[in-house]
């Protein structure tokens, strides 16, 4: 991935959201806050793609890649479930 | 069973509440398609 | 002269007449002897002595001597007779008075002559009465009575009357009224006192009036010994050949080794010692005078030789060299065998002025080259005005020869002026402080000069000079305070200043000390400034070579140096020689170059000002047609105040060039390496791969092109407002005023995005700056708008189209406001919340572009966005403000026939929340489905409304949106199979579906509740009449106009219900329906 992002991920600035979005656990530059909306941007653009050739909403091939990023993240990462407050797997 | 009403054609309405609720269990057909966008989009996963 | 030496002779004389015993024979026969002819005769002759009468002397036709009667007395001594007494009654001595003083016409001789025999001791008492002298003199005859009585030499007296004398002849003219001489004889001794008391003499060349003579005289009877005159003369006024006295008096004492006659060279010889005073009025010695003198003498005199103290003064003396209202010597004098005199005495002159030609010759050396004219004009200026009129005092010794004259101020001498000067000297060696020999002049010792116009000077000289030149300037501590001559002020303090002139060799100079300069030189203008070093300079044939002792390098220090508009305030260098050299001199001037090591130069503009600092800096000069220098350093820097603001200036490998040119502004050049510009004035970092400028640096301000090549400029804010850019700027700077331009690229890619231009007087920090961008066209994977700006990464994301940016900044004393204007065409860019963006259109003023605030009133046309609703061919006026709000004044899209309008809102960019109310208006049913792709359904009619939407994050959540069908209805019609599938299982829903086949509707709200990214209640209140009969009931009964109230609500995911594919037409979508309750509203019987 983006070494900037990877980096906020390794210190815990920025996690996965349930809702197939990067989110920023706190507080974060400037800098990596854009990226974040960035690296959203471009996945809302996967998702709507995706969305179209399956005929289901953005939320939901977002929830779902969300859901599947989770899981797939190391131990001590952050992540924002269903109820919306970030937790360390 | 559901009560069925008797009407003559008359000029009150015949209210009908109807609920239509569209659900897709997308789950199934989304697994391939979201483990193949991670898997091409490094940058963004 | 007059001395009474005659009387001598007279006795002498008639001793020999008296003693020969033989009658006149003897006489006459003696006389011829000695050339005179006597003539006499005895009247009586006894043993006891004789007397003679009319006794006659001639000498030619002269008569020398003539006596009525002269009687002898003789005593016998056995057999020798012995003249006892002489008697001459009335006898006539006739002779001659000139400058060889008084002769008898010979009989003198006999006096002098053979005095062989008649020892002093047997002289015979004589007695003279009333006898006549009378002396031939070129102004005629002068007469006088003669008494002698006594025995001479043991005692008698002599008394010479002279008669008063008034004579006046072709050759002269004498008159005195008056004159004595009075001699006594004692014991072997002539006590003898004359006076005289002369009116006038004009004899051959002499003049006296009114001259007083009293003398006293003692010398031995026979004129041979020890000799004493005593005199006391005075003279009203006397002058002979070039010589004058006036008013004179004179008195002193003579001892002489014998009674000399008359001739001045005898008196000389004769002369041992005289004490003598005189005093004087006017008088006149050659080509020297005074209005009145004053001297005295004691001199002890051998062989012509003559020594001893004397002391002078003179009042208002006049001399070839000048004049002095009071001169007083003291001191002594001598004069040696071979006639050289030779005098030490302490000279005293007051009032004193030197004449034009004594004074030109003491300033001929005072004439210096070029840069030091005026001083050398100011010193002889100072010099003659100071010779007008001053006192001066010094011991000297002064030699005077047939062929030579010395002076030397042996110790010390000091020079005061009426102008102020001050001269003082002092001999420190073992040479004499000053001597002048007529050609050689020669100074060695301590000399101080101060006043009259003058610094303070003080040095130890040692100083030869011949009327060709210098040969020798030598000092040691020489201290020269500073001396302002036209425009430029030197000083000096050395060590050691050695000037060598020799025919053979080149000259040279040595100088060891600190040598101060202030004023212009070559175009440049220094403040008091120094230079302190071991200095040599050689002349050479094309100009004087300066060099440094053993290679040392020299200390400069100035409290500051201009050229046209720079001034480089007080500031130090150590000035180190390239290879020992300082300067050489070439056809055209000198050259020269210089290491000057760290440099620190403060530096004064007309606006501002600052330190040039220098690391490792060169310089190298020439001086052909004014100064030119070109100077490097490994590296540079400048910080400078320019106004109140900063700007900082970092280069490496300088190359400076300065040419002072005459009547022109000095040219500047400056080329730089690797450059940096910080401060307050470049508010950015801003770096440049090479800067140079060329120009003049005018008194108005610095002139010239400047170009800036491979600029760097990053914005140094911690969130930069724009990417790092390069460019290359050229521009021109005129008193202040910089016009500057130049292409901005992308540092990374180096894509040209914008053409600059800024007009900045950087004095006073005002002016215009403007960026006109080149057209940007944006498509992913190339043209980015993070490239442009980071604070646009994730705002548009993917963009596409092209972009028209003009920014003008206006810079008011320092503080920059700018406008903008970017014109966007078919732009489109992905959101996360809007989905894609497209084709953005529209010119958006920026009012205030550094705050990123638009003016109100901006408006874009939006092709396309996805907020959840397809939306197309919005319009959105809008306002941003400071980058971050976006204040929506209005925004509408057509929607299904009507529009969807956004009241206004203020969007905070980034923002996670947002509250929207929405105005649909006029939405037709008819397109509505269309929109929603709703299959098998016709509808007309329009709805209207306002609903709230919230954005939380990603969800848009549309709070109970409540549209309502205007007056009125309109018709829906639902063919779908959805319908029959749901029929088939509750046989409520199949009435509903029937009557939803086509229905009037009179009431429509649709409902929208839910997020829209996601699952979303519609819910539709229909209140209408089925047109198609209905089919009811176990029997199929048909109800025709049966009016209808439905609640219809669907919960799906919205974004499914806008989506046709083939996903979506399966039927499976719309299985779980539930008609939750058919409900008659009429009497209440269910059944």
């Amino acid at each position: 991935g983006d070494p900037v992002i990877d980096a906020a991920i390794q210190s815990g600035q920025v996690g996965e959201r349930i809702d197939g979005r990067l989110g920023v656990v706190g507080s974060a530059d400037p800098a990596v806050v854009r990226k974040v909306q960035e690296i959203n941007n471009k996945r809302a653009a996967k998702y709507a793609e995706i969305a179209a050739q399956t005929g289901t909403s953005v939320a939901q091939v977002a929830r779902v890649t969300g859901e599947k990023l989770i899981s797939d993240l190391k131990p001590g990462q952050y992540y924002m479930d269903a109820s919306g407050s970030w937790k360390q797997k | 069973c559901t009560p069925t009403v008797r009407l003559e054609p008359s000029d009150k309405p015949i209210k009908i509440d109807l609920n239509v609720n569209i659900t897709q269990e997308v789950r199934v057909i989304l697994d391939k398609e979201v483990e193949d966008l991670i898997a091409d989009n490094p940058d963004l996963f | 002269m007059l001395g009474p030496v005659i009387l001598v002779l007279v006795v002498a004389a008639i001793f020999w007449l008296v003693r020969k015993s033989v009658a006149e024979q003897a006489l006459a026969s003696w006389c011829e002897g000695q050339q005179l002819v006597c003539e006499g005769h005895f009247d009586r002759l006894g043993a006891g002595g004789g007397v003679l009468s009319d006794l006659v002397v001639k000498s030619g036709e002269n008569v020398p001597f003539q006596a009525d009667e002269v009687t002898a007395r003789l005593s016998w001594d056995w057999f020798t007779p012995s003249l006892t007494e002489i008697e001459v009654d009335s006898p006539v001595l006739r002779g001659t008075l000139d400058d060889q003083g008084v002769r008898f016409h010979g009989l003198e001789r006999i006096g002098s002559g053979n005095t062989s025999g008649g020892g002093a001791a047997d002289l015979p008492a004589v007695r003279i009465t009333n006898g006549r002298l009378l002396l031939e003199t070129s102004a005629g005859e002068v007469g006088a009575s003669i008494n002698v009585n006594g025995v001479f030499p043991k005692s008698g007296t002599v008394n010479v009357t002279l008669d008063p004398v008034s004579l006046d002849g072709p050759r002269g003219k004498i008159v005195w009224s008056e004159g004595a001489v009075d001699i006594v004889a004692e014991n072997g001794r002539l006590e003898g006192e004359a006076s005289l008391d002369l009116d006038v003499a004009d004899i051959r060349g002499v003049a006296i009036r009114d001259a007083d003579l009293s003398a006293l005289l003692s010398s031995p009877i026979d004129g041979k010994g020890e000799t004493r005159i005593v005199w006391d003369a005075s003279l009203a006024k006397g002058s002979w050949s070039d010589y004058s006295l006036e008013a004179a008096e004179t008195s002193g004492e003579a001892h002489l080794s014998r009674l000399p006659n008359a001739g001045i060279d005898a008196i000389l010889a004769a002369l041992e010692t005289v004490s003598a005073e005189l005093k004087s009025g006017a008088f006149r010695l050659q080509d020297y005078s005074g209005a009145s003198m004053k001297g005295e003498a004691d001199l002890k005199l051998r062989q012509g030789m003559f020594s001893g103290p004397y002391a002078l003064s003179v009042a208002d003396a006049k001399a070839p060299q000048g004049t002095a209202k009071s001169l007083a010597v003291t001191g002594d004098i001598q004069r040696d065998k071979e006639a050289r005199f030779e005098t030490k005495a302490n000279f005293v002159l007051t009032g004193a002025a030197a004449s034009d030609s004594f004074s030109d010759s003491v300033s001929t050396y005072l004439s210096f080259p070029g840069l030091l004219s005026d001083h050398g004009a100011s010193l002889k200026r100072g010099v003659r005005q100071a010779l007008q009129e001053f006192d001066v005092a010094f011991p000297a010794r002064v030699t005077r020869a047939p062929d030579e004259l010395q002076i030397v101020v042996t110790e010390a001498a000091s020079l005061s002026a009426s102008s102020g000067l001050q001269i003082k000297g002092e001999a420190t060696g073992s040479a004499p402080w000053l001597s002048w020999d007529g050609a050689q002049t020669a100074v060695n010792g301590h000399v101080t000069l101060s006043g009259g116009g003058f610094p303070k000077f003080d040095a130890i000289l040692n100083f030869s000079a011949d009327p060709s030149g210098i040969n020798r300037l030598g000092a040691e501590a020489l201290t020269l305070a500073p001396w302002r001559a036209g425009d430029r002020t030197i000083s000096a303090k050395l060590d050691v200043l050695e000037y060598q002139h020799s025919e053979t060799q080149a000259d040279i100079i040595d100088l060891r000390g600190k040598v101060g300069f202030a004023g212009d030189a070559a175009g440049v203008t220094f403040e008091t400034s120094s230079l302190e070093g071991d200095l040599r300079a050689e002349k050479q044939p094309e100009g004087w070579q300066l060099s440094a002792v053993d290679g040392t390098c020299a200390a400069w220090r100035s409290q500051g140096l201009s050229f046209g508009a720079i001034r480089l305030t007080p500031f130090a260098a150590n000035v180190c020689p390239v290879k020992g050299v300082f300067a050489t001199p070439g056809q055209d001037g000198l050259s020269g170059a210089a290491r000057l090591g760290d440099l620190k130069l403060p530096l004064e503009l007309s606006s501002g000002g600052g330190e040039l600092v220098f690391s490792n800096a060169r310089m190298d000069w020439e001086s052909a047609g004014g100064i030119s220098l070109s100077a490097t350093a490994d590296h540079v820097s400048m910080p400078l105040t320019v106004g109140s603001n900063t700007l900082g200036i970092e280069g490496d490998k300088l190359r400076m060039g300065v040419a002072a040119r005459q009547n022109e502004a000095p040219a500047l050049s400056a080329r730089l390496g690797e450059t940096d510009f910080s401060g307050s004035l470049i508010p950015a970092k801003v770096t440049a791969g090479s800067f140079s400028f060329d120009g003049v640096s005018a008194t108005g301000g610095i002139r010239g092109n400047l170009e800036a090549s491979g600029v760097n400029i990053r914005d140094l804010r911690d969130d930069p407002l724009y990417q790092p850019l390069t460019a290359d700027f050229t521009a021109t700077l005129d008193d202040g005023l910089l016009d500057m331009s130049g292409p901005l690229r992308l540092k990374s890619g180096g894509l040209t995005i914008a053409d600059s231009m800024a007009r900045i007087n950087i004095v006073s920090l005002t002016g215009m700056a403007a960026v006109t961008s080149r057209p940007l066209t944006f498509e992913p994977g190339g043209l980015q708008p993070w490239r442009l700006s980071d604070r646009l990464r994730g705002v548009f994301t993917d963009a596409r189209g092209t972009l028209n940016a003009s920014a003008r900044l206006d810079i008011d004393s320092g503080k920059i406001t700018g406008t903008g204007e970017v014109a966007i065409d078919e732009f489109g860019f992905q959101t996360t919340r809007l989905g894609r963006v497209e084709s953005v259109n529209g010119d958006v003023a920026f009012s205030d572009l550094l705050d990123l605030t638009t003016a109100p009133g901006q408006t874009i046309t939006i092709g396309a966005m996805n907020p959840g609703l397809p939306l197309e061919n919005g319009k959105i006026d809008f306002q941003l403000i400071s980058g971050k709000t976006l204040s929506v004044e209005s925004a509408a899209f057509p929607f299904a026939g009507g529009t969807l309008a956004l009241a206004p809102f203020k969007w905070v960019l980034g923002g996670e929340d947002q509250h929207l109310e929405v105005t649909a208006d006029k939405i037709e049913l008819s397109r509505l489905v269309e929109t929603l792709k709703l299959p098998d359904t016709k509808a007309t009619g329009t709805v209207s409304g306002r609903f709230p939407i919230d954005v939380k994050g990603t969800q848009i959540l549309i709070r109970d949106a409540r549209l309502k069908a205007d007056a009125n209805g309109g018709r829906l019609a639902y063919q779908g199979e959805a319908g029959e599938s749901a029929a088939g299982a509750d046989p409520n829903a199949r009435m509903a579906f029937e009557a939803l086949k086509d229905f009037d509707f009179t009431v429509l709200e649709v409902g929208l509740d839910g997020n829209a990214m996601d699952r979303i209640t519609i819910s539709l209140l229909l209140e209408g009449v089925s047109r198609k009969g209905i089919t009811y009931g176990k029997n199929g009964q048909v109800l025709m106009n049966q009016p209808f109230q439905f609640d219809i609500s669907i919960n799906s995911a919205l974004s499914e219900l806008f989506k046709s594919t083939q996903y979506y037409t399966s039927q499976k979508q719309l299985t779980d329906i539930v008609v939750k309750q058919v409900q008659e509203d009429r009497n209440g019987e269910p059944e």
